[in-house]
């Protein structure tokens, strides 16, 4: 094919097509129903912001940029032409940050892949700063941190998240629930305690039903913090090689002393759903002017906020 | 597959020879107690049926696949031996399973297939999560190996959801593999970058349960998708429904049907995957 002798940066129409959707989209899935909205919109007044595109130099195409959404409506209502805006080629990191900015994470995605993208733009831009990174991404700053977790871990254990069979494939989430296990003060001062060698435990007892649930790992932590704090270092150093050794020996094994904290638990839990009861009761209407009520749910929520994420709770927006 | 022998021919000392032969590098081993006990597992009146279908396996050796990964590295554009002669940069990636299954060890069997295991050449091997790390470009090459694709669900859903980002900046992105059916090489073709390079392509004449494979009758094939229920109710024709009669040395891929590789409480296969 005769390429052009000169480009036109600008906006500009472009048969739909000589476009192509940008490979470091993040997993290229769409929700339906808002599809469908944009599809009717596109129906009816036609593509009014141009697609942002860019030539790569290297396969000869006009890549997406911004627009997959409007290009692939566009295609499905029969349209050969859509406008775009044609940008200077980006640099790899350009692009990637430019498709974490655009395309929101899903919950359900993989999170391997966004961890070693975030490895290199470690690499690239040499900012390693929580804040910095999720900035600089769009990303919540409590997935950055997750991510930063996959990436602590030995390639052999980031392998086996990119397994492409999900039958074979280790989630994430094991790999982020046992890192606060796996980096425990106490317990990387264990004599028996090699990383490797307990992370491949842990494996074989997920496998083997000895943890119902990746959850369990904040009862095996909860339990080594207990018992450590009461004095039983030595005991719970023992029970957890136990526990780690025998595939399916469960998380109740590794209690010591964790009666006060279970008391407590109980309690927070019981005056947690009073409160839910009467929040649903709430009129806002009729409770407008009622400040220090307002002023205190706010100090809840934050109160809340903090220890959830000293928890490493996930928090929905 | 293989054209099985005329109905009725006896099950006699040589036919079973010529199994034995054939199955025995399988990498659980096949012996001549494991086919009879095998055979014993099908009724009286469908003897000749199940010996029909062992006769059409096609089972592919060790030096088969070795002689085909040096005929598929052949095919790869740009490649040469020696560096200075590649276009581009090169990295081979196993494709699927965790350590020591198939994707792994499709990489190991390469690397010895094309004389590739000298340690000069141990940075043109990378895992997985090296994609990125890799530094490869709009010129350069990635080979993802495996074994086998079938319905070609796994590597499209894989590809997008997480390879696809990876080697977004790779200019040539191939997936070398031994086997592949048809319906899976489409889909590839239709929905992924990714080109697919295989050394036996497999059509409909090779499931046998379709219509296109006339090596067996109507009844013939309801008998033994009878027999692949009992080895696996949920997939009687194999993952995908290919219902493919091949068997790697290696491992016999889900895609084949159940009867050869399914272990169930009523059912013991003579290929089993684990």
């Amino acid at each position: 094919m005769k390429e052009p002798a000169a480009r036109t940066i600008g906006v500009k129409q472009l048969p739909i097509e000589a476009l192509e959707p940008n490979p470091h989209n993040p997993r290229m899935l769409f929700d339906k129903l808002p599809l469908e909205s944009l599809k009717d919109s596109i129906k009816r007044v036609g593509i009014l912001v141009p697609l942002t595109v860019f030539r790569d130099s290297k396969r000869g195409c006009h890549v997406i940029l911004d627009g997959q959404r409007r290009w692939m409506c566009a295609k499905e209502l029969g349209l050969t032409k859509v406008p775009v805006n044609e940008v200077e080629e980006p640099s790899l990191v350009q692009n990637i940050v430019t498709m974490f900015q655009i395309h929101k994470l899903r919950e359900d995605w993989e999170l391997m892949p966004t961890a070693l993208k975030l490895e290199l733009l470690i690499k690239k831009t040499g900012d390693s700063n929580n804040k910095s990174l999720a900035a600089l991404t769009g990303l919540d700053e409590a997935v950055v941190v997750r991510c930063k977790k996959l990436l602590s871990y030995e390639k052999k254990y980031q392998e086996m998240m990119l397994d492409p069979d999900p039958e074979k494939r280790t989630k994430a989430d094991f790999f982020i629930e046992l890192h606060p296990v796996r980096h425990d003060r106490n317990v990387s001062r264990f004599e028996w305690f090699k990383p490797v060698r307990f992370t491949d435990q842990m494996i074989a007892k997920m496998e083997a039903k000895g943890l119902k649930a990746v959850t369990d790992f904040r009862l095996v932590k909860q339990h080594i913090n207990n018992a450590v704090k009461a004095g039983h270092t030595d005991v719970i150093s023992n029970r957890l090689k136990a526990f780690a050794d025998d595939p399916k020996a469960t998380v109740e094994t590794l209690a010591v002393d964790a009666a006060e904290s279970h008391k407590l638990a109980r309690e927070v839990t019981k005056d947690v759903i009073r409160l839910l009861g009467q929040l649903d009761e709430i009129d806002v209407e009729l409770m407008y002017g009622e400040k220090e009520m307002w002023d205190s749910m706010e100090m809840l929520m934050e109160r809340i906020r903090t220890i959830l994420r000293k928890a490493d709770r996930r928090l929905r927006q | 597959m293989r054209t099985p022998r005329p109905a009725n021919t006896p099950i006699d000392a040589r036919r079973r020879l010529i199994w034995q032969r054939r199955f025995a590098s399988y990498r659980y081993g096949v012996t001549e107690a494991g086919i009879q006990d095998w055979l014993d597992q099908f009724h009286d009146a469908d003897k000749d049926t199940a010996a029909r279908l062992l006769d059409s396996v096609e089972f592919i050796s060790a030096e088969q696949l070795h002689a085909a990964f040096r005929s598929l590295l052949a095919r790869v554009p740009g490649w040469h031996r020696n560096a200075r002669h590649r276009g581009g940069k090169f990295a081979f990636a196993p494709f699927s399973s965790s350590a020591g299954e198939s994707g792994d060890s499709m990489l190991h069997e390469f690397r010895l297939a094309n004389e590739l295991n000298h340690r000069e050449f141990d940075p043109l091997f990378i895992g997985r999560s090296d994609l990125l790390r890799s530094g490869l470009g709009g010129d350069d090459t990635v080979v993802f190996l495996d074994d086998f694709v079938g319905s070609g669900r796994q590597a499209v859903t894989a590809l997008q959801t997480m390879f696809q980002e990876l080697t977004a900046q790779i200019g040539n992105v191939y997936l070398v593999t031994v086997g592949a059916f048809r319906d899976g090489s489409d889909r590839i073709k239709e929905e992924t970058t990714m080109q697919l390079l295989t050394h036996r392509s497999l059509g409909y004449q090779d499931n046998l349960f379709h219509d296109d494979c006339n090596h067996f009758s109507a009844n013939e094939k309801n008998r033994i998708l009878h027999y692949c229920k009992i080895a696996s109710p949920a997939k009687p024709r194999g993952f995908g429904d290919c219902g493919l009669v091949l068997v790697l040395y290696h491992q016999c891929p889900n895609n084949a049907l159940a009867a050869l590789h399914a272990t169930s409480q009523e059912w013991v296969p003579l290929f089993p995957r684990s």
